[in-house]
């Protein structure tokens, strides 16, 4: 039957998550990510894109807004929210923590070779693979938004 | 993250099998920290379904340290990872084999 008709498309789904601001909380978002693409029946090609780019984010507001050190209490929490629907997936992530856009990190170097200083690499990995990145500053709170444009499989 | 390692003389065959990320590189790091007398360092992808920037890290980390004493390649490499490679210009300098 399904070959007689086009891709169906994504189910409109929004889905939310809080993690613990810890680099130990990276399998556990993967997870939920993976498992909210499969329910809103996002395309499958999209699916390790999406989980590098949160990946990336994540370890990003971890390592930054925080500090070096993981914070203790409950309440520094990093919650993450995916909304599908409209021809796009949108990943939101919003923390508490010091105020802090990634987006104006220093960019890596790609110049150099085997020399080159490793920093910039993360964000500029989701930078790449989503077609929108945005950056604000809400309530006490960084808010950072990734959009995909998703076509029909 | 599963780590199979070859030896081989001074040939060390290391293959990777999951994802390389935040929680595996440094399991990655420890397991490869003593490469003496490796003169060339393999590392089969075939089963590496997914690679972060600190995996780049480590394999940037591997690189240079095997350029002082021989060399290391990347073999079977999946699009998927490669276009990691590709975007962030670490195809400049690793040797990738079919």
């Amino acid at each position: 039957m399904s070959r007689f008709f086009a891709f169906p498309g994504m189910k409109r789904m929004e889905t939310a998550r809080a993690f613990r601001a810890n680099p130990d909380q990276i399998n556990g978002l993967c997870a939920f990510l993976s498992e909210a693409l499969h329910d809103c029946e996002a395309p499958e090609k999209y699916f390790t894109v999406m989980e590098l780019a949160a990946d990336e984010i994540f370890s990003n507001i971890v390592k930054y807004a925080y500090g070096d050190v993981p914070p203790k209490s409950a309440g520094d929490a990093v919650v993450v929210e995916l909304s599908a629907g409209d021809g796009l997936l949108e990943l939101r992530f919003e923390d508490r923590g010091a105020p802090f856009n990634p987006l104006t990190a220093a960019p890596p170097d790609l110049v150099s070779g085997v020399e080159r200083e490793i920093g910039g690499l993360g964000i500029f990995i989701a930078r790449s693979v989503m077609d929108e990145v945005r950056y604000s500053r809400e309530g006490g709170r960084n808010v950072l938004t990734l959009v995909k444009f998703v076509e029909r499989a | 993250m599963q780590i199979e390692k070859r030896r081989d003389d001074g040939a060390l065959t290391v293959v990777l099998s999951g994802r390389l990320n935040t929680t595996t590189a440094p399991e990655l790091e420890a397991d490869l920290a003593d490469l003496d007398g490796v003169r060339e360092l393999v590392l089969d992808l075939a089963a590496l379904e997914y690679i972060s920037s600190a995996g780049l890290r480590t394999l940037l980390l591997l690189h240079r340290k095997m350029s002082a004493q021989g060399g290391m390649k990347l073999r079977h490499v999946a699009p998927g990872i490669m276009e990691v490679f590709k975007m962030t210009a670490f195809t400049k300098f690793l040797t990738i084999e079919e």
